[in-house]
């Protein structure tokens, strides 16, 4: 893979669209032949292998096991939807030491994702929320929904708070077929309501995966001087000195995200961390080979359910 | 411990700018946007750690200390030394005050003392002063050596005692002699062994400075260095004069009265009174000046007293004609007497005075019993001894100096070893630097009649080995003698080096010549012209008689010379003499400024003209001197360097960070 793009680089470029090539660009080169098979591709069956196979596609464990060559075979899902539920309440406009706002981020991230998906037939929408849903454009695959997607992607947060019940409520109620929901969010905001919300579209039977995106600093609090803290959400003002408060915001911080965590496992929901200091191809790259790893999990208990 | 620069101890104000940097350390006011503050607890208490605090002190002390010391570098810091004298500067100074006629306006000679009394307050201990008043001439009044030998005490006193016993003259201004004899005082001062030289020299002239007054005197002197020259200006109290005199006129039957008005007059009539009672009024612009004859009906076989009323100042405003007598005194001429051949001098010269109701001049051959002598070419040897004893006498003799001059002869004559010799004259010479001070000259002083570029000469002899005491009256144009004035005993020979007849020059046909013949024979006492005026200041010599001047008191003769010493009418049993102002003496407008300044151009660059500026940068020449010697500086910069140096170990030891705040919840 070529050097990630650097994430306060892309910050120059306006152009979601452009940002999404120029990612996808450094993401597939060298890739020709990738392991990688998307979204839209599902494990049907195994078959004898026969010459002309696609080499790839050998299950060498069960040749070590059974001494037998047999391929896996896929079958395509060209009906995959897949839809980015991104955060855009103010706390995503943070940012520090100048890199990309997380709100940016994600929506490069989402605006990345899709045109991937889209480049290989699946069908990508986005809903955009902060207490509510203000803004939803169904998973489609057809001429100029991808730009139209780029768009609402390109609009800057306006909301205020994070809610997730409602609009995870409203997305659940959308979407009636089957499909990938991946959230983009900062998950600063109670967890209350966030096992059930996600729970109910797990039972729905979607694939959720949520990316939580921090700036770095939200995690280390690096923060030099003492100063008067304001809540971009809330509006509330503290007087903060970094240094005396570092260690119990870290503390409390990282229960948060474990928490997060520990939700995110319990209903089934993958989840990833990655801070906007991270190049968007290593984050698209991580997510794909998580996925893969998933799949193959996911393949043994098929196995061992058959067997 | 001594400042060279004091001022830049106000530097140390600087010392301000880190102490209240130290006491702007206070919490923060920034504002920091963050995504979220459900991670963090207000912080409500913030007080500065007292243990920082004290280390900020001490790094305080040490930038105040630098900032205070680099002050003290820049101020110059030097130990006086005191083995040395005081830097006490002793002055000469010689005041002069005006005291001529121009000084009698109102109130001019009381500011002039009270001027003269300032300068005097100023002296110190060990100065000197002399105070001189002068007129056509200066006068010691109060020398050096009596002002330096008085008590202190006594001292005031004495200056103003002296100050009080001067008197307004009617004399007129000569400032370039008074200069003159106050530069000599203080050059005897210097060269004397008694008292030997002072730091400071000081010329104080007091005066009005007025356009009349004579300068040529100082020109021809080389200022002293190191003689300062202050100017104190006496300014009238009101301006605009105008003054009455008397033309000296020939033609005229009548005697001509000048009314003339300066620049500032700002009427345009004054009144012409005479004898008190007859009153004309005559019209006359600022800066113009009007002649005219004395009324028909004025009886001139009495004195006649005339003056102005209009202007300001009215010390120039009388004039006394002298009652109007026959003249009639005897000339012997030696030469040829042909009185009508026009190419002899004789025919222009009994032309010219032909006989008037007020003078008839008696032409005779013999000298005894003559009033003047009059020469065309050397009379011959034998009369030479006659000659000789009627100068010898005191008589006055016009010699008109002809072809057949020998050397010889002229020695026999005055006793003089003239060389005479005939000049060659390739086409003609003319006049030049006439002498219009003398009072055979002044008579063309003023600028209208100063031309006698129209006078040529054809002929000429040279005059050479001219003895001292000899006054050239004008020199021809080639650097020659034209005429001048040898004393001869008691007696003055005038020897003119071309004759004015024909042959010899244009003089006799030029308007010159008569009153250049006029004004020689009135300088030889002859009663020429009927209204013939003196002016105050000149002399009648060989005086027998006594005279009275115009107050009516008795005027004391000086060694048979009459010295007329005020203007009016000066009478004896036989004759009666006016006398009025010189006219130089109403020209009242200021000096030029630039006129002013070349009197004492050299005196201007030396800075002791303020005696405490001098003293001051005597100070401060030794003051330099010192601290140049001594240069604490280095050890200050030394030290500076050293605390500079603590300073930067002390502050990267200690940083100064948002950890030295102490905050609590």
């Amino acid at each position: 893979m070529a050097n990630p793009i650097d994430p306060a680089t892309l910050q120059r470029i306006q152009s979601m669209e452009l940002r999404a090539k120029m990612i996808m660009e450094g993401f597939m080169h060298g890739l020709h032949r990738s392991p990688y098979h998307g979204f839209a591709v599902e494990f049907s069956e195994y078959r004898q292998y026969t010459p002309g196979d696609d080499t790839r596609h050998i299950d060498w464990k069960l040749y070590a096991r059974s001494d037998k060559v047999f391929i896996k075979k896929y079958e395509d899902e060209t009906n995959l939807r897949c839809q980015f539920i991104v955060d855009q309440s103010r706390s995503m406009l943070f940012q520090h030491r100048g890199g990309l706002s997380k709100a940016n981020y994600a929506a490069t991230l989402a605006a990345t994702f899709s045109f991937f998906l889209m480049g290989q037939g699946d069908a990508a929408g986005v809903t955009l929320f902060d207490e509510a849903i203000t803004d939803y454009l169904p998973a489609r695959n057809r001429p100029g929904h991808l730009r139209q997607l780029f768009a609402m992607l390109e609009r800057e947060p306006s909301g205020k708070g994070t809610d997730f019940g409602a609009p995870l409520q409203r997305v659940s109620e959308m979407m009636r077929q089957r499909g990938v929901i991946i959230m983009l969010t900062d998950l600063l905001a109670p967890l209350d309501e966030l096992t059930s919300r996600l729970g109910m579209l797990a039972a729905h039977g979607h694939e959720v995966v949520v990316f939580q995106i921090l700036d770095p600093t939200e995690l280390d609090f690096g923060f030099e001087k003492a100063a008067q803290f304001r809540d971009l959400e809330t509006g509330d003002e503290f007087f903060i000195d970094p240094v005396a408060a570092k260690e119990e915001y870290g503390d409390l911080m990282q229960a948060h995200i474990a928490e997060a965590k520990k939700i995110c496992a319990s209903i089934g929901v993958a989840f990833h961390q990655v801070t906007t200091s991270t190049p968007l191809e290593s984050a698209l790259s991580d997510f794909l080979a998580e996925r893969i790893r998933m799949r193959h999990h996911a393949v043994k208990q098929q196995q061992r359910g058959a067997s | 411990m001594n400042l060279l620069f004091p001022l830049y101890l106000l530097g140390a104000l600087a010392v301000a700018a880190p102490i209240y940097l130290h006491l702007k350390r206070k919490p923060p006011s920034d504002k920091v946007d963050f995504s979220s503050l459900r991670f963090l607890k207000p912080q409500r208490k913030v007080r500065i750690n007292r243990q920082s605090k004290l280390e900020q002190l001490a790094l305080l002390c040490l930038r105040s200390l630098a900032l205070l010391l680099l002050a003290f570098v820049f101020a110059r810091p030097f130990s006086k030394d005191t083995s040395k004298d005081a830097d006490a500067l002793t002055l000469r100074r010689v005041v002069l005050i005006d005291s001529s006629a121009s000084m009698q306006r109102a109130g001019m000679m009381d500011e002039a003392r009270d001027e003269a009394l300032n300068i005097a307050k100023e002296c110190k201990d060990g100065d000197e002063l002399a105070i001189l008043n002068f007129d056509r001439a200066p006068a010691t009044r109060l020398d050096l050596a009596t002002y330096r030998d008085a008590l202190p005490d006594e001292k005031p006193g004495l200056v103003d005692t002296t100050l009080n016993a001067i008197k307004p003259s009617w004399f007129d201004t000569n400032i370039g002699l008074a200069l003159s004899a106050a530069i000599d005082v203080l050059q005897e001062a210097e060269a004397g062994d008694d008292v030997g030289s002072a730091d400071l020299q000081e010329i104080v002239l007091i005066s009005d400075m007025q356009e009349g007054a004579q300068l040529s005197a100082i020109e021809e002197v080389e200022w002293p260095e190191g003689v300062a020259l202050r100017r104190i200006l006496i300014e009238p109290k009101q301006t605009g004069n105008v003054s009455i005199s008397l033309l000296k006129s020939v033609q005229q039957t009548q005697p001509l009265i000048r009314i003339a008005a300066d620049d500032d007059f700002v009427g345009t009539t004054v009144e012409l009174i005479w004898n008190e009672t007859n009153r004309i009024p005559v019209q006359v612009a600022a800066g113009s000046q009007r002649s005219i004859p004395l009324p028909d009906e004025a009886d001139r076989s009495q004195p006649i007293r005339l003056s102005i009323n209009g202007d300001s100042d009215p010390f120039d405003n009388q004039l006394t004609l002298a009652a109007e007598q026959a003249s009639r005194p005897a000339l012997a001429y030696l030469g040829p007497q042909k009185r009508n051949d026009s190419g002899t001098a004789f025919f222009y010269l009994s032309r010219a005075f032909a006989p008037t109701k007020q003078l008839d001049i008696q032409f005779q051959s013999s000298i005894e019993g003559a009033d003047y002598l009059l020469m065309e070419g050397l009379p011959p040897a034998e009369q030479h001894n006659e000659i000789n004893a009627y100068l010898e006498a005191g008589g006055e003799a016009l010699l008109v100096l002809s072809k057949d001059v020998d050397d010889s002869a002229i020695k026999a004559l005055c006793g003089h070893d003239l060389r005479i010799k005939e000049l060659r004259i390739d086409d003609y010479l003319m006049l030049e630097r006439l002498d219009f001070d003398h009072p055979v000259l002044s008579i063309f002083s003023e600028k209208k009649t100063r031309d006698f570029s129209m006078i040529h000469f054809w002929k000429a002899r040279q005059i050479e080995n001219l003895p001292e005491k000899a006054e050239v009256l004008a020199r021809f144009d080639n650097g020659s003698p034209a005429w001048i004035r040898i004393p001869c005993g008691d007696g003055w020979l005038t020897v003119f080096a071309g004759g004015w007849h024909p042959s010899d020059s244009q003089l006799a046909r030029s308007s010159k010549f008569i009153p250049l013949m006029d004004s020689i024979f009135e300088q030889a006492g002859l009663r020429t012209s009927a209204h013939a005026s003196f002016t105050v200041g000149q002399s009648l010599h060989d005086q027998t008689e006594a005279w009275t001047g115009p107050s009516g008191e008795e005027v004391e003769l000086n060694q048979g010379s009459l010295l007329f010493s005020e203007p009016g009418l000066y009478q004896s049993d036989a004759r009666s003499i006016s006398v009025q102002l010189a006219a130089r003496e109403s020209l009242l407008n200021p000096l030029p400024a630039s006129r002013l300044e070349e009197l004492g151009s050299t005196s201007q660059t030396n800075p002791s003209e303020d005696r405490e500026s001098a003293e001051a940068a005597m100070t401060r020449g030794r003051e330099l001197e010192n601290e140049a010697q001594q240069k604490f500086w280095r050890w200050l910069v030394l030290g500076i360097f050293l605390i500079l140096l603590l300073e930067t170990a002390l502050a990267s030891r200690t940083p100064f960070e948002s950890s030295d705040i102490e905050v609590t919840a």
